[in-house]
């Protein structure tokens, strides 16, 4: 069913994947300013495709489409992690309250782990364990067969396992 | 400490807009709409279309009219076994139809544990007829660790959702399921000798490793679960106590009316399920009054996946038909002597001492021991050992000869 896309319509699917969209760019670039800027640009090029007169068959799928393209801007100029940048983000683990080097050790080896997870892998896994979609809705916002998904789900979390393993914090 | 999976996403999860953060980005977009407005009308597929794409569409259009046309044909299809004509329609239109019929977390979780076991009774009934060979039952295998993957992943949606009671649920229903089945399995295996049990083996061996991994699932479910808060603790406790309740009645319910069909030896192993929920039960709601929220949870737990377990029993035996003949009891050529006492020692704890002549499994206070009387229950135990022994990755399974 076709429905008519109004402000009110576009504002809402901000308000609804806004969010998600955001930590699927938190978790490849690891800045949050740069991940909101990156989120902002998201909506404002959307609602520009729009304004050319182009329809959307998903507006879901359509977010995630632009969110993939500009990944792949950004990683031409790829900034690599150091635990420089982490205690910029305030993460530091030189101070003695446990909260806080707990907080660090886990961003860590977060950190770790999700740079270990292949590409592919990182996607699915963060869509399905993190923002709940199911697999239906991200074979749709990967643009991909929903078997090729399961498949992937299935392999991500094995390759996953092994990686929470190696990084077990003692 | 090593972080599970679960553990893992709640941290992945942490990171999101705050409230400023999230308004900021709005105010700026909604200034950047109202400076490009549109010009002309643009649309959107609404929600439900896009979840019923036009492929879908077709596929259930296409089911709907065969199933008119076929009438009963799909109804038959329910019994038909791999290698037989209506096998296809089974799986390629009457399960999908089924799946569509899914709408929540906990109902898709729940159709792939139906759908589990009903590879494994295929595999059952297969062998029972003497058509099982061996690439049959590897394509069986291979659908059930599908099955089961569908099903963790299940799992670990409800439990990032903070619903670890259902999760916990799920993976007692399927690990009653896969026990149940075990059961039937073993006793089919009775009737062959050794050399000819392969297949019976090979799908066991799939069983098994599931339940093992359930239990797995369950210690990380339990780990999440902020037992320091009492509030939290007690809401926990109390919530699987409502849901092993329910069950228990469930079973006991369903059992009654199908007692008449069941053979005896099977009518015996539900009803000492049942009987077993009710003790577990009994126990929990003592923990539960002296305020012992874990392991009130726990007992319930137990109960629950016992209560469980002779529904699952109950409604496989009714499956494979009443005139079916499955032989409890000891193997074609053995000699009839009970078993010695098994003990499982573990390698890193050292070995330990066992009471000899004991009544029960029991465990001492090394986890990793398992000391089991061979006896009336000689079966039931060695079940349990087998479990024990494949929990625990250091141990040596040694048979003592009293």
């Amino acid at each position: 069913m076709k429905r008519k896309i109004t402000n009110e319509y576009f504002t809402q699917a901000y308000d609804d994947h806004a969010d998600a969209i955001f930590r699927f760019f938190y978790y490849r670039v690891f800045d949050r300013s740069l991940a909101k800027d990156l989120m902002q640009d998201t909506f404002t090029r959307s609602w520009e495709y729009l304004v050319e007169g182009k329809e959307i068959q998903n507006i879901k799928a359509f977010l995630y489409r632009v969110a993939r393209n500009l990944v792949v801007d950004y990683s031409r100029k790829k900034k690599t992690l150091s635990l420089d940048m982490l205690q910029e983000q305030g993460f530091d683990p030189g101070e003695d309250t446990t909260d806080k080097l707990r907080d660090a050790i886990d961003a860590q080896d977060v950190i770790k782990v999700i740079n270990g997870l292949d590409e592919k892998y990182r996607d699915v896994v963060i869509l399905r364990f993190v923002d709940g979609y199911k697999p239906k809705e991200i074979a749709k916002m990967l643009e991909e067969n929903e078997n090729v998904v399961s498949v992937r789900l299935h392999r991500a979390l094995k390759q996953l396992r092994e990686l929470l393993d190696e990084s077990s914090y003692r | 400490m090593k972080q599970s999976p679960h553990s893992f996403f709640k941290t992945l999860r942490k990171q999101a807009l705050d409230n400023q953060e999230r308004a900021q980005v709005r105010a700026h977009l909604i200034q950047f709409m109202e400076s490009k407005p549109l010009t002309s009308p643009v649309f959107v597929y609404t929600h439900f279309s896009s979840l019923f794409t036009l492929r879908m569409q077709q596929v259930a259009l296409t089911a709907l009219v065969i199933l008119i046309a076929l009438g009963g044909t799909s109804y038959a299809a329910e019994r038909s076994l791999p290698g037989d004509l209506l096998y296809q329609v089974k799986i390629k239109i009457n399960e999908p139809l089924i799946s569509l019929t899914a709408l929540s977390t906990k109902a898709e979780a729940q159709w792939e544990i139906e759908r589990a076991g009903r590879r494994l009774t295929e595999a059952e009934r297969l062998i029972i007829r003497g058509d099982a060979n061996p690439v049959a039952i590897a394509a069986l295998s291979g659908q059930l660790e599908k099955n089961s993957e569908n099903i963790k992943q299940g799992v670990m949606a409800l439990s990032l959702r903070n619903d670890f009671v259902g999760a916990a649920n799920v993976v007692s229903n399927f690990e009653a399921s896969l026990r149940a089945h075990n059961r039937i399995l073993q006793r089919i295996g009775d009737n062959f000798k050794e050399e000819e049990e392969t297949d019976v083996n090979s799908i066991r061996s799939t069983v098994l490793t599931e339940v093992f991994s359930g239990s797995d699932t369950q210690s990380d479910l339990h780990d999440q679960i902020s037992w320091e808060n009492e509030a939290e603790s007690k809401s926990a406790a109390e919530v699987n106590r409502a849901s092993a309740d329910t069950t228990i009645k469930n079973a006991g319910t369903y059992y009654e009316k199908a007692k008449n069909k069941m053979d005896a030896g099977t009518a015996s192993e539900i009803e000492s399920q049942l009987s077993k929920a009710q003790q577990l039960f009994t126990r929990a709601n003592k923990k539960l009054d002296s305020q012992d929220y874990p392991q009130a949870y726990g007992l319930f737990q137990q109960a629950h996946r016992s209560a469980q377990e002779a529904k699952s029993l109950t409604k496989v035996r009714k499956s494979l038909g009443s005139k079916i003949n499955l032989t409890f009891g000891t193997k074609s050529g053995a000699t009839g002597t009970p078993p010695a006492t098994l003990k499982v020692n573990s390698t890193v704890e050292g070995t330990l001492s066992a009471p000899k002549n004991s009544d029960s499994a029991q465990k001492k206070g090394n986890p990793h021991e398992v000391t089991v009387d061979a006896q009336a229950n000689a079966e039931a135990n060695i079940e349990v050992d087998e479990l024990e022994y494949l929990r625990c990755k250091t141990c040596t399974f040694e048979l003592l000869n009293e």
